[in-house]
């Protein structure tokens, strides 16, 4: 079986605190995939398509308003608490806004240090010194395992919370963005990371990125999210070369060329009320809504 | 500093812009003899390694850094009046309405408490004396021109309710909306996809043009840069090291920082990766 699978997600929002007008929000609709283990999956796709939301479902922080999730072959939405913390040693995440999710009172070697903590992992040495080697891996000083989250710039705070995700050793990493705050050299020092991480370690990426680029170099397949669906599952190369459904054509006509750059030209993205069916698979492995 | 033109008249200028920060006795440079100057109307992109200090630059002109932070020599220039010697209240008459900033992180900017509409008409209350009604009726037409759907429903909305590209757009909205003369963009496109990357950049391109706004752009994405900006300034750690005519930059860059980061820019485009996969 597949390493995480996920059937007819969905994820409904009422739009606003206070919901008068009953205003309801697809943020996630019936979405299906499947990672299998060693795999990477990088899912692209336009601003406000669900992409975080899936991971907050996925990662039960946010209760799906319907359908399943497997992950090692255990039924994800119908664990309890402790069994929960168990899974998520295996299943571990970095979050869009890193600084958010790291606790401000924390210093840096304490935030990595703490999963290792909640799950038991060795004496206080062994600890210390992982937490170094994790800084090591991420690219970070280790003269700064001692300062609070606020004194690094926005792209070391990304680096932290990778290390903090990858400190358990996890099978599975889903990364929101993990790139977004980092200059490309480091982009790819952190790419070339995470791939010797998946050869090495075994560990199969879920990559959510605006940068349909990296999705191509880390991940073996991409899925393209628009307006809370899946509208295109293909092997990166194949997505590349021969795009079908028209989000994705225009999605990848935006990729940013350093030639060219001058003339802003915005693809002319689908009409919002296209009308989205079932994936259905056009050549063996690409997969496209009709 | 190398001038951008001889008639060209600064808005801002920095000179020689110290900044450290202490660590108990200990002192670490931030920032170490920056100068540089934004040409009135014109859009300045500054470009560096992650933790080359471009951030720290930012909030040094805001007068936003934190107690911790010195500012050991330098003067910050806005029409001449030296932004390093304003008390607050100067400053906060400044803010919103002639120097604004889009912040790094939208979530950690936005306020938790308050939704979007009353964030985003917040200045144009304040500065431009709107009524309430008028200034989130502007605010939904500033969500509308960078092309947020449901702007009525996202004025309703908190920021947690908002995807990471929605909350970065609506900061951006909140910047423009008290019409400023100086615009400093830190990474104002980090959470959008390429499609709307080009849509955003075209209309704060078009927006600046309009309404004669001084913009700084801080940006990792190159081409965005090449997109907007006159000239560019180039940081590795807490100096520049390389500034000039974005096109000379482009064509013939000096500094090794900067070569690299040409050359990884043009590993991720599109053409380069099809030759990898
Ligand atoms: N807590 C919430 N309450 C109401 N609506 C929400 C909530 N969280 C998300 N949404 C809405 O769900 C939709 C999908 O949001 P999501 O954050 O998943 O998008 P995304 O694909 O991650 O976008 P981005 O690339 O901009 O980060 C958006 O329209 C958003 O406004
Ligand atoms: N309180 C502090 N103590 C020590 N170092 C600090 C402190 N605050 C910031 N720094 C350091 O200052 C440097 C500059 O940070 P800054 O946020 O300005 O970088 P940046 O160029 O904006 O990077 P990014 O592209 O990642 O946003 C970083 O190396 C950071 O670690
Ligand atoms: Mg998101
Ligand atoms: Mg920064």
């Amino acid at each position: 079986m597949a390493l995480l699978e996920v059937r007819q997600l969905r994820k409904l929002f009422s739009g606003t605190r206070f919901s008068r007008t009953g205003q309801v929000i697809h943020a996630v609709d019936s979405v299906s995939f499947e990672v299998e283990n060693g795999e990477s999956l990088g899912v692209v796709g336009e601003s406000g398509s669900g992409k975080t939301t899936l991971a907050r479902c996925i990662l039960r922080l946010l209760e799906p308003t319907s359908g399943e999730i497997f992950f090692e072959s255990e039924d994800l939405l119908s664990l309890g608490g402790g069994e929960l913390r168990r899974m998520r040693r295996k299943l571990q995440a970095v979050f869009q806004d890193p600084f958010s999710s790291l606790n401000p009172r924390m210093r840096a070697a304490q935030i990595v240090e703490e999963p290792l903590i909640i799950h038991r992992l060795g004496n206080p040495q062994q600890r210390r010194s992982r937490v170094e080697e994790m800084f090591h891996m991420v690219g970070l000083e280790t003269e700064g395992l001692c300062r609070f989250p606020h004194a690094f710039s926005a792209g070391q705070r990304q680096r932290i919370a990778l290390a903090r995700a990858l400190v358990c050793g996890p099978s599975m990493l889903i990364a929101d963005e993990p790139l977004a705050a980092l200059d490309l050299v480091s982009q790819e020092s952190l790419l070339t990371l995470m791939e010797r991480l998946k050869l090495e370690m075994k560990i199969s990426f879920l990559f959510i990125s605006h940068g349909v680029v990296s999705a191509a170099r880390l991940c073996e397949r991409i899925a393209v999210m628009w307006r809370g669906r899946l509208v295109e599952v293909a092997p990166a190369r194949v997505l590349f070369t021969s795009p079908l459904h028209p989000y994705t054509r225009a999605l990848l006509r935006a990729v940013p060329d350093l030639e060219g750059a001058k003339n802003l030209r915005a693809p002319e993205p689908p009409d919002r009320t296209l009308r989205l069916g079932e994936l259905y698979e056009a050549s063996p492995g690409h997969w496209v809504a009709a | 500093m190398i001038a951008t033109g001889s008639s060209a008249q600064p808005i801002l200028e920095v000179h020689g812009l110290s900044v450290n920060v202490y660590k108990g006795e200990h002192r670490v440079p931030l920032l170490q003899d920056v100068s540089l100057q934004l040409v009135c109307g014109e859009t300045l992109g500054l470009v560096g390694r992650s933790g080359s200090g471009k951030t720290t630059l930012a909030l040094s002109i805001m007068r936003l850094l934190d107690a911790g932070f010195e500012i050991s020599s330098g003067e910050i220039l806005f029409k001449g009046q030296d932004l390093l010697r304003a008390s607050s209240s100067e400053m906060r008459r400044l803010w919103g309405r002639h120097i604004s900033m889009v912040f790094q992180e939208p979530y950690s900017a936005l306020n938790p408490l308050a939704d979007i509409g009353t964030q985003i008409g917040e200045v144009m209350q304040e500065h431009l004396g709107c009524t309430r009604a008028q200034a989130r009726q502007r605010a939904a037409e500033l969500l509308c021109d960078l092309d947020v759907d449901q702007p009525e429903l996202r004025l309703r909305q908190y920021p947690h309710q908002l995807s990471g590209g929605q909350r970065q757009r609506a900061l951006i909205a909140a910047a423009l909306a008290g019409a400023p003369e100086i615009l400093i963009a830190d990474e104002p496109t980090t959470a959008l996809d390429p499609v709307a990357q080009i849509q955003i950049l075209n209309q704060l391109r078009d927006c600046c043009l309009k309404r004669e706004i001084s913009l700084l752009l801080i940006s990792h994405d190159i081409p965005a840069v090449v997109a907007l900006a006159d000239f560019v300034v180039v940081m590795e750690t807490g100096s520049i090291i390389e500034a000039g005519p974005v096109a000379h930059i482009i064509e013939a860059p000096m500094a090794s920082p900067t070569k690299e980061l040409l050359q990884a820019a043009r590993r991720f485009s599109k053409s380069a990766i099809l030759a990898t996969i």
